[in-house]
């Protein structure tokens, strides 16, 4: 309540309070007057009521007089004045005090006359002598009588002029304070109206401002769900981005301008990004929002800063807020917009690192096979004319499977990475294409004029960088590639074409180490094509029965004799040849290896059997290659033994191979080892010396024998002892932890007395005798070729050590 | 609320002040009727009342009327403030006896022709007495007599003075 609200009312309650008393005062005063006039209308009537008696008393006192009335008359008459001279009136007073002394006196003067006169009529005779003594008592009473009336008058004026005076003032007083009322009333309404306008005011203000406030959030939530539609639907981002400047513009009425200001270009927006909408206004206003943003799914990196700026055009204005508009709806408007926009950033970087990931392999970061292909095809459409050609470099790695095997595939990927990096270094330096096929295959790509003779020295510059050696995880690994390079020639041809011709001759320079750049030609893809039919019919092959097994024997270095015999798989096509290691990668690749393996042993322990049944053939041995698939299947061993069991062969005669790098993973092939050997069945390490076993590793396998692979003593040469002494070492660490050892391949004399020299006892190799079918070896053991090798009578003193 | 808040107080005010009636104190002297006039003795059989009605006219003395007299009661007398005990006729009884009904207008008028009328069911409702002893004897003229209307206390009668008609002479139905 305001202080003129209290004041007015305090009056107002004053006045009415005023009013009260005046009106319970002016009604007692009205009450007492009412009784006051009762009280002299009464006392005026009892007055007036005597004073008729008291005329009549005298009339018939005149009367009596005469003659012409009885003194019973007069008593009765007399008798009436008594007693209305004894009613007494309300203010107390009896008729006989209101009428006076000189009422009753003369009435008592009255009484005595008649108290003497005798009863009845007045006589005659006494009528003269009455009158003349009555007479005179009779005329002051009449007077006494008329003056009766005139004092009761005067007497009631003024007490009534008393009334009307204070009445008068009563009214006076109650007229003010009825003025006072009225007044403070006014000044009250007044007052309250006024209060209640300026709240109904500030009420209807509230309200207008709650709905503006309404408005601009429907139009903000509609904005913002049209912008995240717009998001999903993959609009445009400049688009969308624009949309939210509009809405900040629409909401806010200031010129809405947004800043990107970017560590780096992102998805071919520059890094300095400037939207204005709102027109006129070119300058940049206050900034109302401003956040950095990060891309998800990029480590949390900062990509950038977001600035929204709002402006109204006029500098006194720029910081404070527009009339009607908060400064907090404004900034809040600002910041849900620059959220959208960063929302639409972050969405396009999004959708950039999934287009990224699409388009690259994971793991080197290099182009993938499909978008290899895309670039191959951009290149060939944009050829200009004969001599501006397309050239597709095709790299595989040679070693690589064997230090997967061996070293593991997390080492396996680490020589990945490195050889991407060399390649990536080559392929910056010269502004070419570099890509990943997959597995270990490497792409590189280029275009122009004379474009083979680069992509030659392109190869070759590639061949010389992986021939370098790799440290991985501080081992050092070597790896050797195979490249070939396929050239776009006028004829058209499409993108599979070419990096299948590449592919072809990347083959050619697999299978001849003495190329490592191949550039295609076009008979290599009949070649190709032979190989890709070999599949098919090694399959038939081995139904066919086209797969036989030739033995090579090996010697005893102790006394000459074949000691035992190594089957090994041949394939006849039609009177070719294949070479094994084609159909033994083919077989490896296609899941044929087990059942080729069976096939070759079951034809291997046949040979043997034959073998034993020949006079001293009980001594002999057979030796079977062996893939570690094989073991995978459990139920190998109890096959085999059972086979042994059947031809009545002993276990022990039965030596299996198993290359160096198998035998490493010996979690997966120990234990069927361990049962082999318990039944007695040996176990050879071939080509040992070729691989990355180290020597802790090697005296923990569970082996008998080694086969020193032909590298050992393919090098030696009589005058270079540092081959030899390798060599020896190898025979020394073998024996040393109690291993049977076979030098293999063994071509040259030299090689033989070199072996011999080392107190090697057993030996294989074309010096001997090469593998031959089984019935022609059956032939020459029965005719005791086996007893005393040629070679070894021509055994010369080796090479002293 | 202010001008409400006033009114009810100015109403309750009012509502006490116009309630409270102050009685009328009675006063009492110990010699209630006091000493009459002398009066002359009046004619044997004077015919104090008339009663003209729709039967006729009838004149009673005052033997007649004291010997009708069954009904007796105390009043306070309000021209003197005395208590006095009267003993009369019903006036019903006499209206009866002329055929007024109480729809007839009745005038009464006394010795000095002071009169007042009205309809008889205001005297028969309020049990009006035609009092013609006084504490067991005449009521004398200076103090009413020799007859009166008197009414018994509490009813509506007892306090329209106008109707005690004292020393009454007549009665006319009109």
């Amino acid at each position: 309540m305001t202080l003129p609200q209290a004041l007015s009312a305090l009056v107002l309650v004053v006045c009415l309070a005023g009013l009260l008393i005046n009106a319970i005062h002016s009604q007692l005063h009205q009450r007492e007057m009412i009784e006051a006039v009762t009280r002299s209308d009464s006392a005026a009537a009892n007055v007036l009521f005597t004073q008729r008696e008291g005329f009549v008393l005298a009339n018939r006192m005149g009367e009596w007089l005469n003659g012409n009335a009885s003194r019973r008359e007069i008593q009765v008459q007399r008798a009436l004045l008594e007693r209305r001279l004894s009613v007494v009136d309300p203010s107390g007073i009896d008729g006989a005090q209101a009428a006076g002394s000189r009422f009753t006196d003369s009435l008592a003067v009255l009484d005595e006359f008649m108290s003497a006169a005798p009863p009845g009529e007045l006589p005659l005779a006494d009528r003269p002598a009455q009158s003349l003594v009555v007479r005179p008592a009779l005329e002051r009473f009449q007077e006494a009588v008329s003056r009766l009336g005139g004092a009761y008058q005067s007497a009631s004026d003024d007490a009534e002029a008393d009334s009307v005076r204070s009445r008068q003032i009563d009214d006076q007083r109650q007229l003010a304070l009825l003025l006072g009322t009225v007044v403070a009333g006014t000044v009250l309404a007044l007052v309250v109206s006024a209060d209640i306008r300026r709240r109904y005011a500030a009420a209807r203000q509230r309200i207008s401002e709650d709905r503006r406030a309404l408005d601009q959030a429907l139009v903000l939530d509609r904005g913002e769900a049209a912008i995240l539609a717009g998001i999903v639907e993959n609009r445009p981002s400049e688009e969308l981005i624009v949309a939210a400047l509009d809405m900040a513009h629409e909401l806010t009425g200031r010129c809405a301008s947004f800043q990107r200001a970017d560590r780096r270009d992102l998805f071919g927006l520059p890094a300095k990004l400037h939207f204005t909408h709102g027109g006129g206004c070119e300058e940049l206003g206050a900034s109302w929002a401003q956040q950095s943003w990060t891309a998800r799914g990029s480590h949390g990196t900062t990509l950038g800063t977001l600035t929204l700026c709002l402006s109204t055009g006029s500098e006194s204005e720029e910081t404070d807020a527009t009339p009607g508009q908060s400064r907090e709806s404004i900034a809040n408007i600002a910041r849900r917009c620059s959220d959208l926009v960063a929302l639409v950033l972050d969405r396009r970087v999004a959708e950039d690192q999934l287009q990224y990931r699409a388009s690259h392999d994971s793991l080197t970061g290099m182009l993938n096979r499909v978008s290899l292909l895309d670039a191959i095809r951009t290149a060939l459409v944009h050829r200009s004319d004969e001599h501006d050609q397309v050239a597709v470099i095709f790299c595989d790695l040679d070693r690589f499977k064997l230090v997967n095997d061996s070293l593991g595939h997390q080492s396996g990927d680490l020589l990945l990475r490195a050889v991407a990096l060399r390649l990536n270094s080559i392929a910056a330096d010269s502004g070419v294409v570099v890509g990943r096929l997959g597995g270990d295959e490497f792409v590189m790509l280029c275009a122009g004029t004379d474009i083979e003779s680069r992509a030659i020295s392109l190869a070759e510059a590639v061949s010389a960088v992986l021939d370098g050696p790799f440290l991985i995880e501080g081992s050092e690994v070597f790896v050797a590639g195979s490249i070939g390079v396929a050239v776009s020639g006028p004829a058209s041809i499409d993108a599979e074409d070419l990096l299948r011709n590449a592919d072809i001759a990347m083959y050619r320079a697999k299978t001849d180490p003495t190329l490592p750049v191949v550039l295609y030609e076009a008979g290599f893809e009949e070649e190709s094509h032979a190989r890709l039919t070999v599949d098919r019919d090694l399959r038939r092959a081995m139904t066919h029965g086209e797969i036989t097994v030739h033995l090579q024997p090996l010697v005893d270095l102790t006394n000459g004799r074949w000691s035992g015999f190594e089957a090994l798989a041949r394939w006849n096509r039609a009177g070719e040849w294949i070479p094994p290691a084609t159909f033994l990668e083919v077989a490896r690749l296609n899941g044929l290896l087990p059942e080729l393996g069976r096939l070759v042993a079951v034809a291997a322990f046949d040979a043997l059997a034959r073998l034993r049944a020949e006079p001293g053939g009980d001594a002999l041995n057979m030796w079977i290659n062996l893939a570690r698939v094989q073991l995978r299947n459990p139920s190998f061993t109890p096959w085999l033994i059972a086979q042994l069991h059947q031809r009545e062969i002993p276990p022990g005669s039965i030596i299996l191979e198993l290359s160096e790098s198998e035998l490493l993973h010996l979690s997966e092939v120990g234990p069927a080892l361990d049962a082999l050997r318990s039944h007695g069945v040996r176990i050879a390490m071939d080509d040992f010396g070729t691989g990355y076993s180290s020597l802790v590793q090697l005296g923990r396998l569970p082996i008998d024998v080694v086969k020193l692979d032909r590298a050992f003593v393919a090098d030696l040469g009589t005058d270079d002892y540092r081959e030899f002494s390798v060599l020896a070492a190898a025979v020394k660490f073998a024996e040393a932890i109690s291993l049977g050892i076979v030098a293999e391949g063994i071509e040259r004399q030299l090689e033989l007395d070199a072996v011999r020299a080392l107190g090697c006892d057993c030996a294989q190799g074309f010096l001997f005798r090469r593998p031959a079918p089984v019935e022609e070896i059956i032939r020459e053991f029965r005719d005791g070729l086996g007893s005393d090798t040629a070679g070894l009578t021509a055994v010369t003193a080796p090479v002293e050590t | 609320m202010l001008l409400s808040v006033s009114l009810v107080v100015l109403a309750a005010v009012s509502a006490a002040c116009g309630g409270g009636e102050v009685a009328e104190p009675t006063t009492t002297t110990e010699n209630p009727y006091g000493e009459a006039l002398a009066l002359d003795p009046p004619a044997p059989d004077e015919v104090i009342l008339t009663v003209t009605g729709p039967n006729g006219t009838q004149d009673y003395t005052l033997g007649q009327l004291v010997a009708a007299a069954t009904t007796t009661v105390s009043v306070d007398e309000p021209f003197v403030k005395q208590r006095i005990e009267f003993t009369g006729v019903p006036l019903a009884d006499l209206f009866t006896a002329a055929g007024i009904t109480d729809q007839t207008n009745v005038d009464t008028v006394a010795l000095n022709d002071y009169a007042y009328d009205a309809p008889a069911s205001v005297f028969s409702d309020s049990d009006a007495v035609l009092a013609v002893r006084q504490g067991g004897g005449d009521i004398p003229i200076d103090q009413g007599g020799p007859i009166r209307i008197i009414f018994p206390d509490g009813t509506s009668g007892s306090s329209n003075l106008e109707a005690w008609n004292w020393s009454l002479r007549r009665i006319e139905a009109i």
